[in-house]
């Protein structure tokens, strides 16, 4: 969705992932570059063009996976802007702290679901 | 000292069992049931079954009274965060990580890990150590710095030979440690003492000066 979203208002978009399976599911008139390849590996970062890359968002299902890549990007690579998936409360507090920025899907969703309930 | 152990695959469970003869509280956290359940039977009740990468597991292991937590799980990702839990969240003062790929082991370092074990690292560095035409070896790293002890043996033509220490410019952040001889003699690196042929060198450099010292101790003279 983030990387759809984003193709469509015009920004250059790579998505690198271990799951050839979620690469397909992706129109291909987007224009989003794929590459099958791990986020937390620095050769395919580099493969991804991250040297060159403007924001990095760290989205996959687990955590620490998240935090290793986005603080590659961060530390290594000097990404601008990094953005990564914490579901964990306080891990997401922690991260912040040490400057990446959180996000949780999770914690948005049952947010939402919450509030329609109160409403 | 209370330890806590992330990962109890096969470094985890020999740690566990040499920190425990040796006298200290162990907890050792492991994720999948079946070797948490194997080591419950071979170790007894000093295992949790969880995500040691988890503040909540940390926590429920007692991550607030520990000296150290020791992260040796096959993955460096969760290596990394339960590291970085531990010290930033619960003040742990010693924390350990496996690094499993080495391209890791310096991030880590700079990410506040205080000691990185990387296996292909120890032994990439036993087989350069024997190769005869390499020059430098990396000793070992000094703590809570990029800085590293480092050993240079000086070729019998070497410019250097015969020249004061006070009259050989180094690089920045280097220092020479010590001089030991061809018979294994070790001088100090006073102001008038002089490079020997067959030196061996052992100075603290840094990763960005360390091909330079090398250049200045080998280069061969005119």
């Amino acid at each position: 969705m983030v990387a759809r979203t984003m193709a469509l208002e015009g920004h250059a978009v790579a998505i690198l992932d271990t799951s050839e399976d979620n690469l397909r599911r992706l129109p291909d008139h987007l224009g989003v570059t794929t590459l099958l390849g791990d986020g937390t590996l620095e050769q395919d970062l580099r493969r991804a063009g991250i040297e060159e890359a403007d924001v990095f968002v760290a989205v996959e299902e687990r955590d620490s996976r998240n935090a290793l890549a986005a603080q590659k990007a961060l530390h290594l690579f000097n990404v601008g802007k990094v953005i990564c998936n914490i579901g964990d409360p306080v891990r997401q507090e922690m991260y912040r702290a040490l400057g990446l920025e959180t996000v949780s899907p999770a914690k948005a969703a049952s947010d939402m679901i919450l509030q329609a309930l109160h409403r | 000292m209370y330890i806590i152990i992330v990962g109890c695959g096969k470094v985890g469970y020999h740690l566990a069992q040499a920190l425990l003869s040796a006298g200290h509280e162990v907890l050792a956290i492991e994720q999948d049931s079946q070797k948490y359940a194997a080591i419950v039977d071979a170790l007894g009740s000093v295992v949790i079954s969880g995500d040691g990468a988890e503040a909540a597991v940390l926590e429920e292991a007692g991550a607030g009274r520990a000296d150290a937590v020791i992260a040796v799980t096959g993955q460096d990702d969760d290596n990394l965060v339960a590291c970085q839990v531990a010290k930033h969240r619960f003040k742990v003062a010693k924390t350990i990580a496996l690094v499993n790929n080495p391209e890791n082991e310096s991030l880590f370092q700079k990410l506040g890990v205080d000691v990185t074990v990387s296996q292909t690292s120890m032994i990439l560095s036993h087989i350069e150590e024997e190769l005869p035409e390499h020059p430098l070896v990396h000793l070992f790293p000094i703590p809570d710095s990029d800085r590293r002890l480092v050993g240079i043996p000086i070729p019998m033509d070497a410019s250097v030979v015969g020249k004061t220490l006070e009259s050989v410019t180094l690089p920045p952040d280097t220092l020479i440690a010590l001089l030991i001889d061809a018979r294994g003699e070790p001088r100090l690196p006073t102001e008038g003492e002089i490079f020997k042929a067959n030196d061996e060198v052992v100075a603290v450099t840094s990763p960005a000066a360390e091909e330079a010292l090398l250049n200045i101790l080998t280069r061969v003279g005119v």
